[in-house]
């Protein structure tokens, strides 16, 4: 029964394939598409939080019917069935956005890269393949580099192209980590790496982690090599944006983490941390700091969520199980949080055409519940008791 | 011949391309930069399962599985293969747009002109 849930997976790659099939029939059908499609995708996400947190074991899928270490198979924990649905149900909202806010053809295509988007984030948290996850890294990089160049402007493209080359350099640190580790434990099961990893020649553990955790940093937008992130965040379309936001980078995020942690018996692990902490540290302050700076109301946000993700690093850095609970518990809010504050600045963008902050004059007046909903976020943002950010 | 010789190249391969993708101003040269540090990376990933003297592991006349090298690094870099070619594909468009909007493709210029 819980092979079920390799849907997740399955259920957005066949749909993308199927949507030049439904663009045929009618044009107008693709966007209710997308919303039926990403509905689906929740009622079975809910289905598997369900089954994980009432019978307490994780769904453990092999693909193929081989068994680890041979086959890949999907690790599908408590935190991952959380994550899973949390994806499902911002890309839901985003979808039914989407209807509203892109009006951009080619329709289909965004349609396609929105649900691979979305398969790549679901598949990055829940893979147990080090390979495997490389691959679904990269599908989810590929998708959103055409989505951040989809408006198709000049200030768009450069965008995208910032992104291709940062993300195209860390994939390939990536990939070199993969191959040492895989030189040195010849498996790529991410159990049976944990289980190994004390094998490992700490010189060599080092170099590979190293690799790994800054190949993942790109996705991640920690410190050095967020650069693309708030030109991809000004430039994409506006529910894109919130994925990003929400999920994409807390998939890389969470993919380096877990990848960290498998190695926490080695001697390597407190090196590492203590990198991963500099890196966030820097990250939250280099964030905000900028993030007053800004006028255009999106770049803003970009910004803060830049912070934000480096407090969740800090936090699972600190190598602690509070620390943990509470990267876990800050991360959850935030993708909430923010995808709220996204979704008030894009609605506000496409009713009134801007998103600097002189749009947003006098948007009381005009538009009081967005303007309620973005008070909301940012008070919750900044933290004050009784919202969930404190 | 001596394994790390393959290392070597890789490794070479690898830091070409960065060098090519951190110092050029063209564009298309930092693509090319990308691209050859993709090739270094498979070619690292092909030498760490190279067992010497043994062939490809196709399964064939007088070839079995104590025969052949490792498999599962080549079926990584077919992969690795597909998604750089996706990724250059997608790139080599985003600088057609962008070549169309700016009329250059200097990055020093693009830069400027964005403001």
């Amino acid at each position: 029964m819980s092979q079920y849930a390799a849907l997740l997976i399955a259920l957005p790659l066949i749909s993308a394939f199927f949507v030049p099939v439904v663009k045929r029939l009618s044009r107008r059908a693709v966007m209710p598409f997308l919303v039926l499609i990403t509905a689906v995708q929740t009622g079975i996400a809910a289905w598997v939080f369900n089954e994980v947190y009432t019978t307490g074991k994780p769904i453990i899928i092999m693909a193929g019917g081989f068994r680890p270490p041979v086959g890949i198979n999907l690790y599908i924990g408590h935190f991952a069935a959380l994550f899973a649905l949390i994806i499902a149900l911002v890309s839901l909202f985003m979808a039914a956005f989407s209807a509203k806010a892109i009006t951009v053809e080619p329709k289909d295509k965004y349609a396609m890269l929105f649900l691979l988007l979305m398969l790549g984030a679901t598949g990055m948290i829940s893979t147990g393949d080090i390979f495997n996850l490389f691959v679904f890294m990269e599908i989810t990089a590929i998708s959103a580099y055409a989505l951040t160049a989809y408006n198709k402007t000049g200030e768009a493209s450069e965008a995208a192209m910032k992104y291709i080359i940062l993300g195209g350099i860390g994939s390939s640190f990536f990939l070199v980590g993969i191959a040492l580790i895989y030189g040195s434990l010849g498996t790529l099961n991410l159990a049976q790496i944990g289980l190994l990893a004390s094998r490992m020649n700490p010189a060599v553990l080092q170099a590979s982690l190293a690799m790994l955790v800054f190949g993942l940093a790109v996705e991640a937008e920690l410190f050095p090599l967020n650069a693309w992130a708030p030109d991809a965040y000004q430039a994409a379309p506006h529910p894109v944006t919130t994925m990003f936001s929400a999920f994409v980078v807390k998939a890389g995020l969470y993919a380096m983490i877990r990848i960290m942690y498998l190695f926490k018996d080695t001697p390597a692990f407190a090196g590492i941390l203590r990198l991963v902490l500099i890196l966030g540290t820097l990250t939250v302050v280099i964030g905000e700091l900028s993030a007053l700076r800004q006028t255009n109301v999106k770049r803003m946000f970009a910004y803060s969520s830049i912070a934000q993700v480096g407090f969740i690093a800090v936090g699972f850095a600190l190598g602690t199980q509070a620390g943990v609970n509470a990267a876990v518990f800050h991360m959850v809010n935030h993708a909430i949080v923010k995808a709220l504050m996204f979704l008030a600045a894009g609605y506000v963008a496409v009713e009134l055409g801007g998103v600097s902050l002189e749009d947003f004059r006098g948007l009381g007046r005009r538009m009081p519940l967005t303007a309620f909903s973005i008070t909301v976020g940012a008070i919750s943002v900044i933290g004050i008791p009784l919202f969930n950010v404190f | 011949m001596n394994i790390s010789v393959y290392y070597f190249g890789a490794i070479s391969l690898i830091l070409t391309g960065l060098y090519a993708v951190l110092v050029k101003r063209n564009l298309l040269k930092i693509l090319v930069g990308l691209s050859i540090m993709e090739t270094g990376v498979n070619l690292l990933l092909i030498s760490i399962g190279y067992i010497a003297g043994r062939s490809a592991p196709i399964l064939s006349e007088g070839v079995g599985p104590n025969k052949a090298v490792d498999p599962i690094p080549q079926a990584l870099v077919l992969t690795a293969i597909v998604i750089g070619v996706a990724t250059t594909a997608l790139a080599l468009t985003v600088a057609i747009n962008l070549y169309e909007t700016y009329k250059t493709l200097n990055v020093e210029e693009l830069r400027r002109l964005r403001g």
